[in-house]
């Protein structure tokens, strides 16, 4: 988890990881996720990179675009994106 | 906890006193039908007390167990004969059948092309993940020949089923097809078969690396979603491709379309001319 943008926040809130940078929120749930990638893989602009563990984090939340792409293809409903602001 | 909208619209539908994770392996398809799905029934804003989904047994059949909506977990291959009773009991219910490609088209094949051939309005979701997911990986009607399986060590040598031309040729009225890599758009097709009167079969090209990928050269989940984002294309291009192609890809969206009679409606119909009171939801009102 070193190299995130600098922008961005990560904490632990009620079983999720959190992302924010005032613009876009990602989490990404500690129980369900399941580590299998699909999101990583598959973001068109890489936001998302593997821990150690091969749970997905934060990497560079300002090339986030909000595409929801990670969140309608993750097959255990672990991963949300939300816009906050412009 | 807030949650985006797309995430939200699925939790929303689970049955709470479930304990998630489920039970499917890391980066099953089956969880992305079951989103598309849920997303689905939300855009068509269906009443959840008014759908019944019913499935038979296999991995996609534990689909209902997480459902919050009347749901029943049937026996292997015998969803779609529940499905049937369900629907001409209580015609006003929007009936769905979720079932693996044994489930549907091995065990359960009688049913299948039965149902499509009266045209009852049942929508079924075949999750086609080319073998018997639940048990081990044996071969199934949809294996590619040529392909292993656990049942068939030194390759399949019989030839697959397409489900869409078998729903087609049984007299189903809307055939769709999507890889769950395109996940927006199976959750198109999806609706649209649930809109559409009579049988309708939508097939989720599905990605089970636990059992089929590891016979099969597969890396991955990732690298069986990779196969199909290069593997799916939309019928009207796969359509303009040399045959050869043709065979190597597989087509995507509505196969086909048709209007014909449904088989609740030409049942009410005859009881009306023969003087009898209808059942099912003229009744109930
Ligand atoms: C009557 C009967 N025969 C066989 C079985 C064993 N069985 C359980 S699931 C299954 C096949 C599962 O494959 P599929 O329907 O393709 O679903 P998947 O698990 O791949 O989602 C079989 C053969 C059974 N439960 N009942
Ligand atoms: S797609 Fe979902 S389950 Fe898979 S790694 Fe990403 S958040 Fe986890
Ligand atoms: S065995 Fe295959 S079909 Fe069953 S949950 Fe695992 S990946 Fe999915």
């Amino acid at each position: 988890m070193e190299h995130h943008d600098e922008d961005t926040h990560a904490k632990e809130e009620g079983g999720f990881l959190v992302f924010e940078n005032g613009k876009i929120t990602i989490r990404i749930s500690e129980t369900c996720c399941k580590s299998c990638g699909i999101c990583i893989e598959f973001c068109p602009t890489k936001v998302l990179e593997p821990r150690d563990d091969g749970f997905p984090v934060v990497v560079a939340i300002s090339k986030c675009n909000d595409c929801k792409l990670c969140e309608l293809r993750c097959p255990d409903f672990a991963i949300t994106v939300e816009k906050v602001a412009d | 906890m807030p949650v985006a909208p797309v995430t939200k619209v699925v939790t929303g539908y689970l049955r709470p006193h479930k304990r998630f994770p489920s039970v499917w392996c890391a980066g099953c398809g089956v969880g992305i039908v079951m989103g598309a799905f849920l997303r689905a029934v939300n855009s068509l804003g269906i009443d959840r007390n008014k759908i019944v989904v019913v499935s038979g047994i296999g991995c996609t059949s534990r689909m209902p167990v997480y459902l919050d909506f009347c749901g029943l977990h049937t026996t292997h291959g015998r969803a779609i004969a529940f499905a049937t009773g369900i629907k001409f009991a209580k015609p006003e219910l929007t009936v769905v059948v979720i079932m693996g490609d044994g489930d549907a088209i091995a065990i359960g094949g009688n049913h299948f092309i039965h149902a499509a051939r009266r045209n009852i309005d049942l929508t079924a979701i075949v999750v086609n993940n080319e073998t018997y997911g639940m048990t081990g990986g044996q071969y199934s009607p949809t294996t590619p020949q040529g392909s292993s399986g656990s049942t068939a060590r030194h390759g399949n040598i019989e030839p697959p089923f397409d489900i869409c031309d078998l729903a087609r040729a049984s007299g189903a009225t809307y055939v769709a097809r999507e890889a769950v890599y395109n996940a927006r758009r199976l959750e198109t097709l999806i609706a649209g078969g649930i809109k559409k009167r009579g049988f309708s079969l939508i097939e989720a090209v599905s990605n089970c690396y636990t059992v089929y990928g590891r016979y099969n050269d597969f890396k991955s989940q990732i690298d069986m979603l990779r196969w199909q984002k290069e593997h799916a294309v939309p019928i009207q291009s796969w359509q303009k491709l040399p045959p050869e192609e043709k065979n190597s890809k597989f087509s995507t969206g509505v196969l086909f379309q048709k209007d014909a009679p449904e088989y609740v409606d030409e049942y009410d119909k005859l009881i009306e001319r023969l003087g009898g009171k209808t059942g099912g939801a003229k009744s109930e009102s």
